[in-house]
């Protein structure tokens, strides 16, 4: 959806629209929930139907475009992502299993949708085993679209910070990508969740 | 989407080109330049932000439902706010009118019983002046002067205008003429609008001035019930002896 589609969606919803929302939901929650899965790993579920609690309730008082809106729902997924960390922090750990993440999409019956399925987790687990700052820069610019400089409202950074952040979280990614390590898409390594 | 590790054209891995600047382009050339570009960070890209898969909008149910929720509780924390606001808004008229009348009442007492020399000093509006001004506390309230009793109306001087009206409601009929002529009872002759002309109709306006003056000073009025708030005397009543005056009753509070 363009734009000014999302914006009239926004504007519908909050006037009561339940399609509306349904519509914002689907634009918003794919890079949202693969953003989560970089932070939070396999409770990326959980923290985004917690979000989307908070966005249901919030949402009148929203101000803003399309950008801003994803950059609002991001905010409060970030905010619930380290929320549910400070409170794992507090918890026995536990390795996500990788097969658990890699069940993100499965529902698809066919075998070729579960393949590109699978390659798009693979992508948000390799882009999630870089550094966080590089891997939070990466996902809110490519993932969810966001410009450099709402990326870095979000995350308490200047717009050459992140551009930064992109670049050499990025040109790892190349890096280890050309090297080919066979493994590569299995290397779940929840980093983000020793965050904080 | 394309799958870094089984596209049907080598991926190049070249990665040593990849400057600030190519990154930077690489981004900002979104998914359909990713689709077309050859080498293997741009199949990445295209893989992390493909479409959605239906997976991933499995949660929409309980999204949706948490909207409806949200939206019966801001509906069901309008209504009462609005009615609340509503009875407020009714009770605190209400005050308010019974307060400032009853402000104003006092405030018509008080000149009567002793402030007729500050009354004295005030200018005077025209015939038809009320001052509605907005209920202040009487001490604070600057009491315009009444000129709408008639248009001969003045303000009294000497006795207070009770006890004056006492006297005279106390003497006969002879005595009562008598005062309409003495020069001491020319302000109360003033304010009951008693301008010499018909004796009778001179003697039934005084009687009639002074019964509402007595009447309100021994509290058979109650406060709040004048429709004046111009300050005293108030006639802006059902026993406004005169049925012409265009002054308008109750001013709204």
């Amino acid at each position: 959806m363009d734009g000014s589609g999302l914006e009239r969606a926004i504007a519908a919803a909050q006037d009561g629209d339940e399609y509306a929302f349904r519509v914002l939901y689907r634009a918003v929650q794919p890079g949202l929930l693969r953003y989560l899965h970089a932070l939070v790993g396999a409770d990326a579920e959980d923290v985004a139907a917690e979000s989307w609690l908070q966005i249901a309730r919030d949402l009148g008082a929203f101000r803003g475009d399309e950008s801003g809106f994803r950059a609002w729902c991001v905010t409060i997924a970030r905010h619930r992502a380290m929320d549910h960390l400070r409170y794992q922090r507090r918890r026995p750990s536990h390795p996500t299993p990788v097969e658990e993440l890699m069940g993100l999409a499965a529902d698809d019956d066919t075998a070729g949708c579960a393949v590109d399925a699978l390659t798009t987790a693979e992508a948000v687990t390799l882009i999630a085993t870089l550094p966080r700052e590089q891997a939070e820069a990466v996902l809110l610019r490519v993932v969810v679209g966001l410009d450099a400089q709402t990326a870095g409202r979000i995350l308490g950074r200047r717009a050459g910070a992140i551009r930064t952040a992109t670049y050499r979280g990025l040109r790892h990614l190349a890096v280890r990508l050309a090297r080919d390590d066979p493994p590569v898409t299995r290397a779940l390594a929840p980093t983000l969740k020793e965050v904080r | 989407m394309s799958n870094p590790r089984r596209h049907s054209a080598p991926r190049r891995t070249d990665w040593s080109e990849l400057d600030r600047a190519a990154v930077e382009d690489l981004v900002l050339g979104g998914p359909q330049a990713w689709r077309s570009d050859p080498r293997q960070l741009a199949a990445l890209l295209v893989a992390a932000s493909a479409p959605a898969r239906a997976g991933e909008v499995a949660g929409e149910e309980g999204a949706a439902r948490a909207f409806r929720t949200a939206c019966h509780r801001a509906a069901t924390r309008r209504r009462p706010v609005r009615r609340v606001r509503s009875a407020l808004a009714r009770v605190l008229t209400t005050k308010v009118a019974v307060l400032s009348a009853g402000a104003l009442g006092a405030v018509a007492l008080v000149f009567a019983v002793g402030a007729g020399d500050r009354i004295n000093a005030l200018p005077f509006g025209g015939e038809n002046t009320v001052h509605s001004e907005a209920p202040q506390p009487p001490a604070h309230k600057v009491i315009e002067a009444p000129t709408h009793a008639s248009p001969s109306a003045r303000p009294t001087s000497g006795p207070a205008v009770p006890a004056l009206c006492r006297e005279y409601v106390q003497r006969d009929r002879r005595d009562r003429d008598r005062m309409l002529d003495d020069p001491s009872f020319r302000g109360l002759r003033d304010s009951a609008g008693v301008n010499g002309t018909d004796r009778d109709r001179d003697r039934a306006r005084m009687d009639d001035y002074c019964t509402r003056v007595l009447g309100r000073d021994s509290g058979d009025r109650p406060n709040g019930d004048s429709g004046d708030h111009s300050g005293w005397p108030d006639d802006g009543d059902s026993n406004n002896p005169d049925p012409h005056d265009p002054r308008p009753h109750h001013p709204v509070a």
